[in-house]
């Protein structure tokens, strides 16, 4: 077996070796590397128009086993944060989440993340007018295995501004990749997303959310992931293909008992493994208006566990049946 | 077919059917705490009721976790006490046995020795604590009232990473802690945890 020190080093020394093969005049920083995750920044031209709206990316590539985390990181982690404030020329700039994926940790805990290698997209804004564009990013964020190491890192690149803008073929396709795996706003990819809340008294409710028109790609393979929430705290979502949509049922317990929770509040969510042609992944806010006083509701919940038993029993008596009629010898 | 294997299908049928979920988090800022007895780093055993009368502050602890180990290092918690004086602040450490963080208890107490913490450390190796107040992260903290009611639950600051002087933080239990003495609610009273998991 190989030991883990040591596909730790043969992973912080890769980066070298790729240097060695190809030098890149490409539009990237410097990789900051460490020994479970190596990060850059990169943009999609070599040369950019002055002016003109840049996309852009913070890539991680992270040894196997450890992951990076989506702006909710779940039970663990805490969400990566780019500060472009030190750039010159920049005007603006706005970080992108990719669809992410639940993981498991040890002690039933979930986190939300990526694993192998991430690029968050960031679409930059370069001030009107200037003749320069130098990107300087702090990159705060942190890497979880079993255990959690935190970064930070300072990355700086110098983006060519001048005339015809061209694209960077080692960048372009990856940040476009990048930016593909953005979820698609749930209007934009013609879906419609209802939510509706049941409310018992005992501080738990569920949400259920219908995404009309959505189907999963493999059967199992849809997820939803909810932005973190002060008003609650969200178990695993439970999701079942409806002949004509996706049907989400999210067991929550509010985080307030001191106060009521409102009568209307927005869920921010993201869907994921959507089969075509609606996009693999969609983004929604969603209103979620008054619960219905959840007392009658929730019997319903007992209902499938019901006919669960009901059909235990109805076998049970068939198999009688057939001894009856057929005594064992 | 014997009634054993009937009963076995049965059980496998019908927990097949049941949702592999995560169980949400137990406890809600305004409900009472859970109440626990657990042993500190030299054996002495604490009660929540025992401080009942006084705030009490929770702080999920382990040295292992780097986010628990910058705290410590930079005295987050500790001046956080120091601040509110008739406060009690209690460390709760919930890593099993069998985790690589687990540190037996001679060894918690170098560990406090070196980085000041004067407050106790309480072994909680099975987890039932942690869970019952649903703690995921080292560290979350959970301040609780006079009454052993819960007036806050979170991260300590806004700043997961450390990368901000401490006076540019927004340190939460500070904040509940004087809101608290002031007859107020704790505003936020819920912020999301950062740092390592639990090692349940």
């Amino acid at each position: 077996m190989v030991k883990p020190r040591s596909v730790l080093l043969a992973f912080a020394l890769s980066p070298l070796l790729l240097a060695l093969a190809a030098p890149s005049r490409a539009a990237t920083s410097e990789w900051a590397v460490h020994p479970q995750v190596r990060a850059r920044l990169l943009t999609a031209r070599t040369v950019a128009a002055p002016g003109e709206n840049l996309l852009a990316g913070a890539e991680f590539v992270l040894a196997p086993g450890w992951h990076a985390y989506w702006k909710n990181s779940g039970d663990a982690g805490f969400a990566p944060r780019v500060d472009l404030g030190a750039s010159t020329g920049l005007a603006g700039s706005e970080l992108l989440w990719p669809a992410p994926r639940r993981f498991q940790v040890t002690g039933g805990l979930q986190a939300f993340g990526y694993e192998h290698q991430v690029i968050y997209p960031l679409e930059l804004h370069p001030a009107p007018g200037a003749g320069r564009l130098t990107l300087r990013a702090q990159l705060d964020y942190v890497v979880c295995a079993e255990e959690c190491v935190p970064y930070r890192d300072a990355l700086e690149l110098e983006q060519p501004l001048g005339a015809p803008p061209s694209d960077d073929p080692a960048t372009q396709p990856a940040l476009a990749e990048a930016r593909a795996r953005v979820p698609t706003p749930v209007e934009q990819a013609h879906l419609v997303a209802t939510a509706t809340l049941t409310r018992p008294e005992s501080g738990k409710g569920e949400l259920e959310l219908v995404l009309r028109g959505a189907q999963p790609a493999l059967a199992g393979g849809a997820d939803l992931f909810l932005e973190s929430s002060d008003l609650f705290d969200a178990a695993t979502p439970q999701i079942d293909a409806l002949p004509d949509a996706l049907r989400v049922r999210v067991p929550l317990t509010w985080k307030r008992a001191d106060v009521s929770p409102p009568a209307v509040f927005t869920v921010a969510w993201v869907a994921t493994g959507l089969a075509p042609p609606a996009p693999a992944a969609v983004s929604g806010r969603t209103r979620v208006a008054g619960g219905t006083a959840g007392g009658a509701l929730s019997w319903l919940f007992v209902l499938p566990f019901l006919a669960v038993a009901l059909v235990f029993l109805w076998l049970l008596r068939a198999a009688r049946a057939h001894r009856t009629a057929r005594p064992e010898k | 077919m014997s009634k054993l294997v009937r009963l076995a299908i049965a059980f496998v049928l019908l927990t097949a059917f049941l949702p592999s979920c995560r169980p949400a988090a137990a406890l809600a800022v305004g409900q009472a705490a859970p109440e626990f007895s657990l042993p500190d780093v030299d054996g002495q055993t604490h009660t929540l009721a025992q401080y009942r009368g006084k705030v009490v502050v929770l702080e999920w602890i382990n040295p292992g976790c780097p986010f628990s180990h910058r705290t410590a290092e930079e005295g987050v918690m500790t001046s956080t006490l120091s601040r509110h004086p008739g406060v009690v602040w209690l460390g709760i450490n919930s890593t099993a046995r069998n985790r690589a963080d687990y540190r037996a208890p001679a060894a918690f107490k170098k560990y406090d020795a070196q980085y000041g913490i004067t407050y106790p450390v309480l072994y909680d190796t099975a987890g039932t604590v942690g869970r019952a107040y649903g703690a995921t992260t080292t560290p979350h903290m959970f301040v609780i009232d006079e009454q052993g009611k819960l007036v806050y639950e979170g991260a300590i600051d806004d700043d997961p990473s450390g990368s901000q002087p401490k006076a540019k933080r927004t340190n939460y239990v500070d904040l509940a802690l004087a809101a608290h003495a002031a007859g107020k609610s704790a505003d936020p009273a819920v912020t999301k945890s950062w740092g390592c998991s639990v090692k349940y």
